[in-house]
């Protein structure tokens, strides 16, 4: 039955402390915040506490949700996913200058059909091994559609300071991308 | 248009749902009801507060803590050596009020006008305390003699305490004393930092008992006590009194001025006095560290800290003595972090730290305990986070102890003052 619960209903329901809709909330939601709390973590332990919180609070808060469509509550709760993880970078302090891994050649960007091949769990893998700042500025521009401006914001550096920061990162990672091709022949 | 790389390595990314751990959904179930690592997170603040205030209360008891008459006192007689010179030139009395430093435990300088046998003296185990005075010698003799000399009315415990004052003592010996140290005797402070130095002299000998002419802490007597040396263990009771520089030998054949004791008794009785030959060990230190994140960069760093001071000293009867004490205290350090990644913080702290002794003993017999002191601490360090809580550290930290007057055991730290020590433990963190 709550699986049929559209988000409004089951938002309601779990205002209502109904534990089967929160059972539902957690088994809809709870596997792609673990995704975004991996890609921002960059460790499978922290992310698995970190989802928790998350949806705890969320059924805490869940009063203050209101919805507005569909995918609004999954993007309510992905965005209180994210504040925590930054929280949880920012209480890291990845303020130290990572080691400069980058060669300063060219490396050529992977295509269309090569980043299709790649598993997603290869992707999460690469990007956990970025330093913190690259992996927190490449998943807020990149894969969550933040500006430069806001990442400067919330993480306490100028635009270009971000942009910069990003450069390094997509560097990292078409290396680690390239050289995975190369293996794979 | 041609889709970037970043593009699709976004849409492959988002939607993707990694598989669960096993026991996720119980372990959201615990948290929720309340019952699981939730609830323990909450008892961080509440831990961070409760050790806060157990510390600043501990820290208050310790400073506002006024020593009772009875600690006020150091029962000791016997005090490591004092500064005293005897020369040529006329020599300085110290006020009785004056500095401690330049007072010397009771001895036994009970030397008898009549040549008395060592026998009889050594069959005496008495503590008579004599205060000697040295005065100007003539031409090649010294002239010496005791001003007083009184019994205590109770086994002398043999504390070490330079620096106790003089009242405290049950009785002082009062020296006249040379330039030097009545130089010292300007100012506590710099006595208290300079006695230490000056008395490191040892093995002073008085020529014999059996002479009436003997002089207090005369180098020539040094080398004309052949006569009757088999009592210098009697007579090396004096030796707390140190020359400051060479002066004349004393000619043991000629007379000098009888030595007066007030006590008949005093000139029969050997006591156990401190020879001058002392050690002190580097203190060892155990602690009980805690940081409390104020801010991303400030840490508050405090904790429990257990050290243990053995320092030994050389008595002329009964030989070596130990003396063991132990105090606790508690530091509080303000720290910057310079920089910290995931693994690793380095810092820069300062603070002070509060030290009280809980206990003291000599020779395994218990003795009054040494007075509150504070210290000013100077630290850098390096912390390898083990885990949001928990951290290893390694800390070379530079203190500096605030000299007191009162209650002063002798221990390595009445002799080093400022100690640079490279400290390594484990550390608890709160509020990460």
């Amino acid at each position: 039955m709550y699986k049929e619960l559209d988000e409004q209903e089951l938002a309601r329901y779990c205002r209502e402390r109904d534990r089967l809709a929160e059972d539902e909330l957690y088994t809809r939601y709870a596997a792609r915040i673990y995704t975004l709390c991996r890609r921002y973590l960059g460790d499978n332990d922290k992310a698995k506490d970190l989802v928790q919180e998350t949806l705890i609070q969320a059924l805490d808060k869940i009063q203050t949700f209101h919805y507005t469509g569909k995918g609004s509550l999954y993007g309510w709760i992905h965005r209180i996913a994210i504040n925590k993880a930054l929280n949880h970078i920012k209480r890291q302090r990845w303020r130290t200058v990572p080691f400069n891994l980058i060669k300063h050649d060219r490396v050529q960007e992977p295509t269309k059909e090569e980043m299709e091949s790649i598993p997603q769990e290869k992707l999460l893998g690469w990007i956990s091994l970025l330093p913190s700042l690259r992996r927190t500025v490449f998943n807020l521009y990149c894969i969550d559609g933040y500006s430069h401006r806001e990442i400067g914001k919330m993480l306490g550096i100028s635009e270009k300071g971000s942009a910069s920061i990003l450069a390094k990162a997509r560097k990292q990672l078409k290396e680690e991308i390239k050289h995975y091709l190369n293996r794979q022949g | 248009m041609m889709r970037k790389w970043e593009d699709i390595f976004k849409d492959k990314l988002d939607g993707y749902e990694s598989a669960l751990p096993e026991g996720s959904l119980s372990e959201f179930h615990a948290l929720k009801d309340g019952t699981g690592n939730g609830s323990s997170r909450k008892l961080y603040p509440l831990i961070c507060v409760t050790v806060a205030a157990f510390a600043a209360g501990l820290a208050a008891v310790l400073l506002l803590r006024h020593p009772t008459s009875q600690e006020n006192g150091v029962l000791v007689a016997e005090q490591p050596e004092t500064p005293v010179y005897v020369d040529s030139e006329p020599a300085v009395v110290p006020e009785s009020t004056g500095n401690p430093e330049i007072t010397v435990a009771p001895k036994a300088i009970s030397l008898s006008k009549s040549k008395e046998s060592k026998e009889s003296l050594d069959n005496k185990q008495t503590n008579p305390v004599v205060d000697p005075v040295v005065t100007p010698m003539e031409g090649k003799q010294a002239k010496t003699g005791t001003e007083a000399s009184t019994v205590p009315d109770k086994p002398v415990i043999p504390l070490i305490s330079p620096f106790a004052p003089e009242e405290e003592s049950i009785k002082t010996v009062k020296l006249k004393v040379g330039p030097a140290a009545g130089a010292i005797a300007g100012g506590g402070l710099l006595a208290a930092l300079l006695t230490p130095v000056i008395v490191e002299i040892n093995d002073i000998h008085l020529p014999t008992v059996t002479k009436p002419t003997t002089s207090i802490g005369n180098e020539g007597n040094h080398n004309s006590g052949t006569s009757g040396s088999g009592t210098s263990s009697f007579i090396e009771e004096h030796q707390t009194t140190q020359p400051s520089q060479p002066s004349e030998p004393i000619d043991p054949g000629q007379p000098s001025e009888p030595i007066e004791t007030t006590n008949p008794q005093d000139q029969e009785e050997p006591s156990d006095v401190l020879t001058g030959t002392r050690s002190h060990q580097v203190p060892i230190k155990a602690a009980l560290s805690a940081r409390i994140q104020l801010s991303e960069r400030l840490n508050l760093t405090t904790g429990l800290e257990y050290s243990r001071y053995k320092s030994s000293f050389r008595y002329s009867i009964s030989g070596e003595k130990t003396q063991i004490a132990h105090y606790i205290g508690i530091p509080v350090r303000l720290d910057w972090t310079l920089a910290s990644n995931r693994w690793l913080d380095v810092y820069l702290g300062g603070g002070v730290e509060g030290d009280y002794c809980v206990g003291a003993s000599l020779a395994g017999e218990r003795i009054n305990k040494d007075g509150f002191s504070l210290s000013l601490l100077g630290a850098g360090g390096l912390q390898l986070n083990v885990s949001d809580w928990l951290g290893v550290y390694l800390e070379p930290q530079f203190s500096y102890t605030f000299p007191r007057d009162y209650n002063v055991l002798e221990t390595y730290r009445t002799f080093h003052p400022a100690v640079f020590t490279l400290s390594t433990g484990v550390r608890f963190v709160f509020g990460r």
